[in-house]
């Protein structure tokens, strides 16, 4: 059987008989019943997978977040435990260094604890000579 | 959200509200998608009552689609379109292997519009029936390659896609379904208020 659309066409006659009917079937194409649009309705309703109040709906906007809420939003409420200990303990070195961390100290900047005015001295000076 | 502002909203729009929740989104959607899955169910089952249960059917596939729905992989119009007519196939082809017949034509709802005079009515009424009739004797394939291109107005690209063929093929089976509905609609012309002139 041949596949040429060509070899079924209509005279123009037949053609707008044929489409004069297709027109009135689309002006009175059945359409759905309150019944059944209620039982749709009531089925969407049924199967939605959450539900805010009616009027309410608002599109989700991005939220504003606080450092602790991004962190936790990043990282999770493990990584607090994490951050508190190292918290803790470098506290701890701050106020009581132990030796490894004095000697460390003392080769890297020549002494075990940095002279502040030396320091802002040789800022100074740089400043004022140019 | 207010319902008017929803109005405009595309179908994915709507069902991507839907999905988040919105009960406005469930009536618009609703209400603008079962007609269309209603029209095309009557039209391949010439029955109202089945027409309903596919509609119905159709329609809870798509709610239950809509969360994991993804707007860039398929147009809603045209998924419905393929659940519907995919359900239809299924019915006719149940009641096919049963040996029953698919047409009910006492089940085709009567035209709702109330404008013209009796006597136009009931032309057109009868035309209506005698369309549904020939449709219904059409091959399964010819009739929703008619009805989803001179009924529904889809293009010949859509409906390919829909019936999983090509465009030629859709051309085909449109020109060979008009073809057989002439045939079968020109020995009632006369009762139908065409003259042979």
């Amino acid at each position: 059987m041949s596949n040429d659309p060509k070899e079924f066409e209509l005279d123009a006659d037949l053609d707008a008989e044929l489409e004069a009917l297709f027109a009135e079937a689309r002006k009175n194409a059945p359409v759905p019943s309150e019944d059944l649009l209620a039982r749709i309705e009531a089925q969407s309703l049924a199967e939605q997978p959450m539900q805010v109040e009616a009027g309410s709906f608002t599109p989700p906007v991005a939220e504003k977040r606080g450092w602790f809420d991004w962190h936790l939003g990043f990282a999770g409420w493990s990584s607090l435990g994490g951050l508190t200990a190292a918290l803790v303990v470098g506290f701890g070195i701050g106020i009581s260094p132990p030796d490894a961390v004095t000697s460390l100290t003392s080769d890297f900047l020549g002494s075990s604890t940095p002279n502040l005015e030396d320091v802002l001295w040789t800022f100074d000076s740089s400043l004022l000579e140019g | 959200m207010p319902l008017d502002a929803l109005e405009d909203a595309s179908d994915a729009e709507l069902l991507r509200l839907y999905a988040e929740g919105a009960p406005e989104a469930a009536r618009l959607l609703t209400r603008r998608l079962t007609p269309m899955a209603l029209r095309v169910a009557v039209r391949l089952l010439n029955d109202m009552a089945e027409a309903e249960d596919v509609a119905q059917d159709a329609m809870l596939r798509l709610w239950k689609a809509a969360p994991g729905w993804r707007a860039d992989e398929a147009k809603v119009s045209t998924w419905l379109y393929t659940v519907t007519r995919n359900l239809c196939m299924d019915r006719i082809r149940r009641v096919k292997t049963r040996g029953g017949a698919a047409v009910d034509i006492d089940a085709i709802a009567e035209p709702a519009d109330p404008g013209p005079a009796a006597d136009v009515r009931l032309t057109e009424a009868a035309r209506n029936t005698a369309l549904a009739d020939a449709l219904a004797d059409l091959p399964d394939r010819q009739r929703e390659a008619v009805t989803l291109r001179h009924l529904e107005g889809l293009s010949n690209p859509e409906i390919a896609e829909i019936m999983d063929i090509s465009t030629e093929a859709v051309e085909s089976l449109t020109a060979r379904g008009k073809r057989n509905l002439a045939t079968a609609l020109a020995a009632r012309r006369n009762d139908l208020g065409y003259s042979d002139e």
